[in-house]
């Protein structure tokens, strides 16, 4: 769809320039989106993507510069004057209440009352009804607790609640991180229908090979400017990473492995009610294994298995194991502390002499595994949450080299990681191997294990539905496996 | 591959407005305290006559001692992300077996390791039951309150003990060097635990478990026994707070202990340690019993009925808790 040149645009950001204290974060960025369009925007971690969009949602006034919808200019003095010009915006943070239903979060706020007070809920759940079909949640009860939900269908409502109340510019930010193949393709559905209904998407992904299926335009921003803006057709996946990082990404996987060691995890026969059945598997030493399943396939949760985090019969480990959790906020960051014991939580008990604790030793291994890995910024007293998510999963990742564990499970490895950070992840996990560690990893990210793994066991519903190595191992057949 | 420079690139915007150090914030709301302490002192100072005086200033530290040397000893539990609500119960129950070893003519430093141990075992016990059932702590300890206390009833008959000896009554009497001898002991509790949690990997354990317990657990590291120690800690603390309670009375009644939850428990919040676990100072603890102490000691002294102490000391507590949670958002 190509954009109406003549028109106005649906809402632009007219040389928006945006400081805070020591960093400009967006630098005289000029972006619209228009009229029934589906706008990509790429960028790095700290390129200036949320800022903009906070811009754009009235939560930061800009600098320099402003804010027009359907070429009027718009004072923005607080979120609700961006709400009322019709822009939605959607994050990766979850705004609902678990404890409500469906319906209550989506009219949150506008419940339709009768008689002046009381609920009307044969009316909230009509209307609710729709807007969960309009989303594809056909099957998605309005009544329904939402915490009992999957995260997937989740995030689905929280678009349902942004719809429903005469969006016109739809921001959604990340919205396929924690979603399997399917839903994506299914979220994709309802923003083409959205798209023919008149609203203008503004689309934030990692995922540079899913633009392709979803977006008109891509604008890339890096370092707070403007990189630069094209059609998509146009675009070739290297050429934008070239303009995210700004220089060439050789290779986002590192090279195969060719040979291998002893084995080093084995799931035998290995049963977990609830999560997996009849799971057989190897890792040997000086390979990356990969398990690849759509969200609930039970792929997820086989490195807790493997760790003794879930217990199940049947898993032989030799050696020194490190799980690195799906959910890096409330599985693995200590978010009261450094950077510094982030790095080193598991090692604690090393640094001591006669039982005296030696903070000096522990900031020694710090300092080191911040620049081996790269880690920014380099500051061992920082807080973890000042760091951005790619950095914060290398700290997760280091904190097991730190440990010296040579069995490394990671479940759902890159999750909300930029693609510069996320090569580097792949290439420290390599480097490993080469070393002779073993590497375990569970994913949902198709183009992710296709690069990445030695061998692949596919699960849909708690089983291993097929086994594929080497160069077997293509996107296509390990989708149509997961979708068997 | 993957070269250095885009990752500096990251650095900048993200941690831009929030790259502030952790231990600046820690140690400026730490500094924040100091000086309201310094403010309350000068306002009591110049309001009520008798405040500056040796024997007033004597009395507020003794008085604060006693509840202090308890708030030092829930603040490491508090730390690993345990809350100790049981710390006044045992306090009593402790306070009373010494007591009772004393009147029956053991010796002074047998008859406190009788009561010392009776916290170890309590802490202990609280730590086993909060770990082992995976119970929340503070539910588990509210209910071991009512347990130790129903205990300390019983097996007193509501009567007094009565704990004698002159060499016992120093404890809770005496002076050193000019000083109140629980001030010292409150020194020595705060010192012992301040190297404890500074210069142990059992006291950085604290730390990583109370920040984040799912983390430490999936990082190797044990809950259970961090936990289990860091009650037993404050079982000890406690039982040493009875018995100098007990010193300075020369008897105990069960129920005394129960009286100090309140101050103990703001002392600990007002000093800085999070409820949620994860950080907190042994200095903070500290700052707090002052506080605490000198409010109380002032409006007496301006002549402020009791009952409106009680009022205050809660709406002190409710402060606390606000800060706790701004301080919470700010991380």
């Amino acid at each position: 769809m190509i954009p109406v040149v003549t028109s106005p645009s649906l809402v632009s950001a007219v040389g928006v320039t945006k400081d805070f204290p020591g960093v400009r974060a967006l630098d005289n960025v000029s972006f619209s989106v228009e009229i029934g369009e589906v706008h990509a925007l790429l960028g790095e971690n700290g390129a200036g993507k949320s800022t903009l969009t906070k811009v754009l949602a009235g939560d930061y006034p800009p600098d320099a510069g402003w804010v027009e919808v359907l070429g009027q200019r718009i004072r923005f003095s607080s979120p609700h004057d961006a709400r009322r010009a019709g822009i939605r915006l959607v994050t990766q943070e979850r705004s609902l209440v678990p404890s409500l239903s469906a319906a209550e979060n989506v009219f949150m706020g506008v419940l339709p009352s009768r008689a002046g007070a009381l609920l009307d809920r044969r009316e909230l759940n009509r209307r609710t009804r729709a807007e969960l079909d309009r989303v594809g949640l056909e099957h998605v009860d309005p009544g329904k607790e939402v915490g009992l939900l999957r995260p997937a269908e989740q995030q689905l409502v929280e678009i349902a609640r942004a719809l429903s109340r005469e969006g016109r510019v739809l921001i959604l930010d990340e919205p396929t991180a924690a979603l399997s193949t399917q839903e994506t393709a299914r979220l994709f559905d309802v923003v083409r229908a959205l798209r023919s209904s008149g609203v203008g998407i503004l689309y934030i992904s990692h995922r540079i090979g899913e633009l392709r299926d979803i977006a008109d335009r891509v604008t890339v921003l890096r370092d707070g400017r403007v990189a630069s803006t094209h059609l998509v057709t146009e675009t070739t996946r290297e050429g934008l990473v070239r303009e995210m990082i700004g220089r060439d990404l050789k290779e986002m996987y590192p090279r195969r492995r060719t040979s291998f060691g002893e084995p080093a995890l084995v799931f035998d026969h290995t049963t977990v009610p609830g999560i997996c059945e009849d799971i057989s598997l190897t890792v040997r030493r000086g390979e990356i294994v990969a398990v690849f399943g759509l969200v609930g396939s039970g792929a997820t949760e086989l490195p807790y298995v493997a760790a003794g985090d879930r217990p199940g019969n049947g898993v032989f480990l030799s050696g020194s194991a490190g799980l690195v959790p799906a959910d890096r906020h409330a599985e693995a960051i200590f978010p009261a502390s450094t950077l510094r014991r982030n790095l080193t939580a598991p090692s604690i008990g090393r640094y001591q002499r006669l039982g005296i604790y030696r903070r000096r030793a522990e900031q020694a291994a710090a300092e080191r595994q911040i620049e081996s890995l790269r880690i920014r910024p380099p500051a061992t007293e920082a807080l973890i949450s000042s760091l951005s998510g790619g950095n914060q999963q290398k700290v997760v990742v280091g904190r097991w080299l730190e440990r010296g564990a040579d069995v490394l499970m990671l479940s759902e490895p890159t999750r909300g990681v930029d693609v510069g950070a996320r090569a580097e992840i792949y290439a420290i996990l390599a480097s490993r191997c080469d070393a002779g560690a073993a590497v375990f990893i569970a994913s949902s990210d198709i183009d992710e294990v296709a690069g990445l793994a030695d061998q692949v066991v596919v699960m849909a519903k708690g089983r291993i539905v097929e086994r594929l190595a080497g160069s077997a191992i293509t996107t296509e057949r390990l989708l149509e496996a997961a979708t068997r | 591959m993957a070269n250095s420079e885009p990752a500096a690139a990251q650095s900048g915007p993200a941690a831009g407005p929030r790259s502030r150090s952790l231990r600046t914030l820690r140690e400026s709301s730490t500094v924040g305290l100091a000086a309201v302490v310094v403010l309350v002192s000068a306002v009591f100072a110049f309001i009520a006559p008798n405040f500056v005086t040796a024997s007033n200033i004597a009395n507020v530290a003794r008085a604060s001692a006693v509840f202090g040397i308890a708030a030092l000893g829930i603040t490491i539990p508090m730390i690993a992300g345990a809350v100790d609500l049981s710390f006044g119960a045992i306090m009593s129950l402790a306070a009373i077996g010494t007591a009772a070893q004393l009147s029956s003519g053991t010796p002074m430093l047998q008859a406190m390791a009788v009561g010392l141990a009776i916290g170890l075992g309590l802490g202990i016990l609280n730590g086993v039951i909060a770990t082992v059932l995976h119970l929340d702590s503070m539910i588990v300890t509210l209910g071991t309150l009512s347990v130790f206390g129903g205990v300390a009833f019983m097996i007193t008959n509501a009567q007094r003990t009565y704990a004698p000896g002159d060499d016992f009554a120093f404890l809770g009497r005496g002076f050193l060097i000019g000083v109140p001898v629980p001030v010292w002991i409150m020194l020595a509790v705060g010192g012992s635990l301040a190297l404890l949690l500074r210069f142990t990997t059992f006291g950085q354990r604290c730390f990583i478990v109370g920040d984040n317990s799912r983390a430490a657990s999936l990082s190797g590291l044990s809950i259970a026994r961090t936990r289990i120690a860091a009650l037993a800690i404050s079982g000890v603390a406690a039982a040493l707070a009875g018995i100098v309670i007990t010193s300075n009375d020369g008897l105990i009644y069960a129920g005394t202990g129960e009286r100090y939850l309140l101050q103990g428990l703001a002392a600990v919040v007002i000093g800085g340690t999070a409820l949620r676990g994860g950080t907190g100072t042994v200095v903070g603890t500290l700052l707090g019993i002052f506080l605490l102490g000198i409010v109380d000691n002032g409006l007496n002294l301006v002549g402020v009925p009791g009952v409106w102490q009680d009022v205050l000391r809660g709406l002190i507590l409710i402060g606390a808790l606000v800060i706790d949670r701004l301080r919470d958002s700010r991380l």
